[in-house]
């Protein structure tokens, strides 16, 4: 594209690409190349990142349990207010996570819930809550992914299988599900990488207890009070790189094939 | 075999309207229509795709209205023929009999069968089915859809994506596969020459309703509507009324646009009676054909030519003829003159209408 509408999009790609590079400038600059990494492989830091990862993997896979056959549903099925159902499951992902803790919170403070927290597991400032304020997140942006990608796989492919007599789930399982794969793996991807770098809904179910629910944007935010801006900016920074790499992996994954 | 009894849909503004229709045990039924007929809507019916709001699908005498697709012993080959991608052409064929549970010898022998039969034993190596032309795409479907040996073979406008000689290829293909496998065929195609080579009777449906159903030849020869008429391509649709007893024995006298026509009378035609009339370009007299007819003098225009097309075997005449209203045309077909002089625009030509090859047919609540 050439001419002054070609030059005006460049200039306003450079200028989104370097507000990006910015945030990463930004910090290196404070702290220097080699403080981060200096503080990476110490233990509490170590010790973060791990706990990120448990619970982020463990809730991501919980959701695609529950955001597959939801998405594919939905996917499927026309029904009065299904518009109103999709608008309910993606809102942990459009609202503010802080109130979506503040739900969760309130859940475990109804008969229910409080049940559920005396005879079967405790959720409030626990492990467990820290995956199941994940797991709201996740699943939210799991089930958009997962839909929008049966969307695309034809019902009449369905339908000859049927024709040729299998079942609806015999189905799902030999011919929608092989070919949504890609898409059901950019969504635990996509799904990972936000409820690994959510803070408020699991700090107010979980709260920011040092060593305890010390996930790395908790461990982030109480190194920030504590003004301890290596150990801050060397976790802010590995979580832009895990960003990053689950993009770059959702690009791959999604690739078209060569035919 | 199949016994569709008052089926009845609607999808918004669109209907179906009590479609009934018989398809006897290794029968091809052939559906024609034009586009927006509801002709797929009905297969989907048929299939159980889309639930009937009334009516019942009968297969072998038990009621499958209400049983789901699997269960109905169809078999479906859809327009875009819905080759499972993440299958090479072995896996597209052979899955049709994984349900089957057939050992692996089994399915190969017969998946080994079908492909011979279509050509296509070569292609079973390929891993991708993007990769295959239409046609091999089309063989594929076919075998997939036959592996299995389905009671009924369903197939929704089977040929209409391919090139005109690959077509021609897979008619023959398909002609020598339904010699081997007797499996009762519902077909819908807007292909003419695709219900005349396979169908043993053709359904015409028209807005959701079916206007006919007969043996191709016998709807071809006498269309049910103007619009079937239409429909089956006959060029000159008229409009006219019955004035009474022609020359012939069998003839009568009608008044169409500003001439009188004879015709074939049809049964019982009372005098004044509004009749439409419909005439094939091609069962128009012209030039020395009119001398073998010499001796009968009715139906024979002297008509100006108002434009010549190129048609493969000859011409085709828009002529002004007192038949029609004006700046309606009438078309002619003519060969290729022996002299080689060919007719143009102004030139005046002698033409004649056999009075048994016009249809005739009476105009509902006229």
């Amino acid at each position: 594209m050439r001419g002054w509408f070609g030059a005006l999009l460049l200039l306003l790609v450079g200028l989104s690409a370097s507000l990006m590079i910015s945030l990463v400038i930004a910090q290196v600059s404070y702290t220097g190349v080699a403080a981060p990494f200096a503080v990476l492989f110490q233990g509490d830091v170590v010790d973060a990142m791990e706990l990120s990862v448990i619970t982020a993997t463990t809730a991501a896979l919980l959701a695609l349990l529950l955001a597959v056959p939801t998405g594919y549903a939905l996917s499927r099925w026309e029904f009065p207010g299904r518009s109103l159902l999709e608008g309910l499951l993606v809102i942990p992902a459009i609202m503010s996570p802080m109130a979506l803790g503040v739900g969760l919170i309130l859940m475990f403070r109804t008969n229910l819930g409080q049940w559920v927290e005396d005879h079967v597991l405790q959720f409030v400032f626990e492990l467990p809550g820290m995956i199941f304020a994940q797991f709201f997140v996740a699943f939210a942006i799991e089930v958009l992914v997962v839909r929008a990608t049966f969307c695309a796989v034809s019902v009449r492919l369905e339908n000859v299988a049927r024709s040729l007599g299998c079942t609806p789930w015999q189905a799902f399982r030999r011919v929608s599900l092989p070919l949504a794969r890609n898409g059901v793996l950019a969504a635990l991807i996509l799904g990972w990488a936000r409820a690994i770098g959510d803070f408020g809904a699991t700090a107010t179910i979980a709260g920011a207890v040092k060593g305890k629910t010390e996930t790395m944007p908790i461990s982030i935010y109480l190194n920030l009070a504590t003004v301890s801006l290596d150990r801050a900016v060397a976790l802010s920074l590995c979580l832009i790189v895990m960003s990053l790499t689950a993009y770059l992996a959702v690009q791959l994954v999604l690739r078209p094939r060569p035919s | 075999m199949i016994d569709i009894r008052d089926l009845h849909l609607k999808r918004g503004r669109f209907a179906l309207e009590r479609v009934g229709l018989s398809v006897k045990e290794g029968e091809c039924v052939v559906i024609v229509g034009p586009s927006g007929a509801g002709k797929t809507l009905l297969l989907e019916a048929i299939l159980g795709i889309v639930r009937s709001d009334a009516g019942q699908v009968f297969v072998e005498g038990v009621d499958v209205t209400r049983k789901p697709l699997e269960q109905r012993g169809f078999s479906y080959v859809p327009q875009d023929l819905a080759l499972f991608p993440h299958l090479g052409v072995l896996g597209n064929i052979a899955f049709a009999l994984h349900p089957k549970r057939l050992t692996r010898a089994e399915t190969s022998r017969r998946v080994c069968e079908v492909a011979a039969w279509l050509g296509i034993s070569h292609l079973l190596e390929r891993r991708e089915v993007d990769s295959l032309s239409g046609g091999e795409k089309q063989r594929v479907a076919l075998a997939r859809a036959i592996v299995a040996q389905p009671r009924v073979l369903i197939l929704d406008e089977p040929f209409s994506s391919l090139d005109s000689s690959t077509r021609h290829e897979l008619y023959q293909a398909f002609a020598q596969l339904r010699q081997r496998v007797r499996s009762t065929v519902l077909m819908v195609t807007h292909n003419h020459d695709e219900a005349l080579l396979f169908a043993d009777r053709m359904a015409v449906l028209f807005n959701g309703s079916l206007i006919q159903v007969g043996r191709p030849q016998e709807v071809y020869r006498q269309p049910a509507t103007q619009d079937v008429a239409r429909l089956l391509l006959v060029e000159n649709v008229l409009l006219g009324e019955c004035l009474g007893k022609g020359q012939g024995p069998h003839l009568v006298k009608c008044r169409v646009g500003n001439a009188e026509l004879e015709v074939e009378a049809p049964a019982s035609c009372s005098l004044g009676e509004r009749l439409w009339f419909g005439v094939r370009a091609q069962h128009v007299r012209t030039g020395h054909e009119l001398s073998a007819s010499a001796g009968r003098p009715s139906n024979r225009f002297s008509a100006n030519i108002r434009r010549v097309s190129p048609r493969i075997d000859g011409l085709l005449l828009d002529l002004g003829l007192p038949l029609t209203a004006p700046g309606v045309p009438f078309l002619v077909a003519m060969g290729d003159p022996r002299d080689g002089a060919l007719p143009e625009v102004g030139d005046t030509l002698m033409i004649e209408i056999p009075p048994e090859r016009v249809i005739v047919g009476r105009i509902p609540g006229a």
